[in-house]
């Protein structure tokens, strides 16, 4: 398997062009399906062993799952986020016996560093985008495997657990679409004129 | 006539780092009588039990969003009218209209500055 990085627009067009393929009458010859999923799940496979790199004390056979290790990612993030703010309040307790103006100045810079730990919310709710969309792939892939499974056999085992379908059912999960992209949301203050507007 | 600090503020977030980051702005603002939810079913249930003054809250939580706790606030009977400031990464002008039309009174898009908090709460609220 080549090391080429796979995007996911890449992997859900390939995953539509197996379903297509499936669905026509004039379907191709099994083997074109057959490799086409291996080529999935290869991709799958070179994503958590990528992602995995950073422990290479555990064995080929223990690999976890991708959005394991990027839910891994948030809980550090949050852990070492609390210790930042541990420390500032630890601050704010040790400043208070000192000059107004010194404490003020110091209190700003505080406030600073609090505003500045909301990345956790932040780079958490991106993270999550990126989990979410990993276990729809995974989802779609087990889906499209064991559909193919029940048509005909498949020459090696497929390990298709089947992951289960992530469905939202929250009624506005259409809004719900976390941080955006620079140049994508809009700022503070268009907001406010649009709020104004209203 | 200066705000009553005093009063029952519920601030509501998945996230427990940003529950800390806003209670902590809010104490330094002068308020301090701040309660904690983590999504907006919980945010619903203690909000039915206590006459709150302000709610601030994040929009996309699970199982209820912040949004789904709005609409049912202005639904409801109890404290209906309830100042309600959506401080969310949801920067998209459909999610602005859409809370907009379900009754929020303001609007912070993260990541925020304490200067910012302050200046939508008094808008909402009157001077701090």
């Amino acid at each position: 398997m080549n090391s080429k990085t796979f995007g996911k627009d890449q992997v859900v067009t390939i995953i539509n062009s197996v379903i297509q393929r499936i669905e026509k009458h004039d379907a191709p010859l099994p083997d074109a399906i057959y490799h086409e999923l291996l080529a999935l799940r290869g991709i799958i496979d070179t994503l958590r062993h990528e992602i995995s790199a950073t422990r290479p004390s555990e064995g080929l056979d223990h690999f976890p799952q991708a959005h394991d290790e990027l839910d891994a990612v948030v809980l550090a993030t949050e852990a070492a986020t609390n210790n930042i703010m541990d420390a500032c309040e630890g601050i704010q307790g040790e400043i208070a016996s000192l000059p107004d103006a010194q404490r003020q100045a110091v209190e700003q810079q505080i406030m600073r560093i609090f505003e500045a730990c909301s990345f956790q919310d932040i780079t958490g709710q991106r993270i999550g985008k990126v989990t979410k969309s990993l276990k729809e792939i995974e989802a779609k892939l087990s889906a499209v495997i064991n559909t193919i499974s029940a048509k005909m056999p498949l020459q090696e085992d497929a390990h298709a657990a089947s992951a289960p379908v992530v469905v939202d059912a929250r009624p506005d999960a259409d809004l719900c679409n976390g941080p955006q992209l620079q140049g994508h949301g809009i700022s503070q203050a268009d907001i406010d004129k649009l709020l104004e507007d209203f | 006539m200066s705000v009553d600090k005093t009063m029952p503020v519920l601030i509501v977030d998945d996230y427990k780092t940003m529950l800390r980051i806003v209670d902590n702005l809010l104490r330094q603002l002068g308020f301090n009588n701040i309660d904690q939810a983590t999504d907006g079913t919980m945010a619903l249930d203690m909000f039915g039990k206590k006459s709150y003054g302000l709610v601030i809250s994040d929009w996309n939580m699970e199982p209820m969003s912040g949004l789904e706790f709005l609409k049912h606030v202005r639904a409801g009977t109890h404290n209906k009218a309830v100042p309600f400031i959506m401080v969310t990464a949801e920067s998209k002008t459909e999610n602005v209209i859409a809370a907009k039309q379900a009754g929020v009174n303001n609007y912070i898009v993260k990541p925020f500055n304490a200067e910012t908090l302050k200046n939508k709460i008094a808008a909402v609220i009157g001077p701090i």
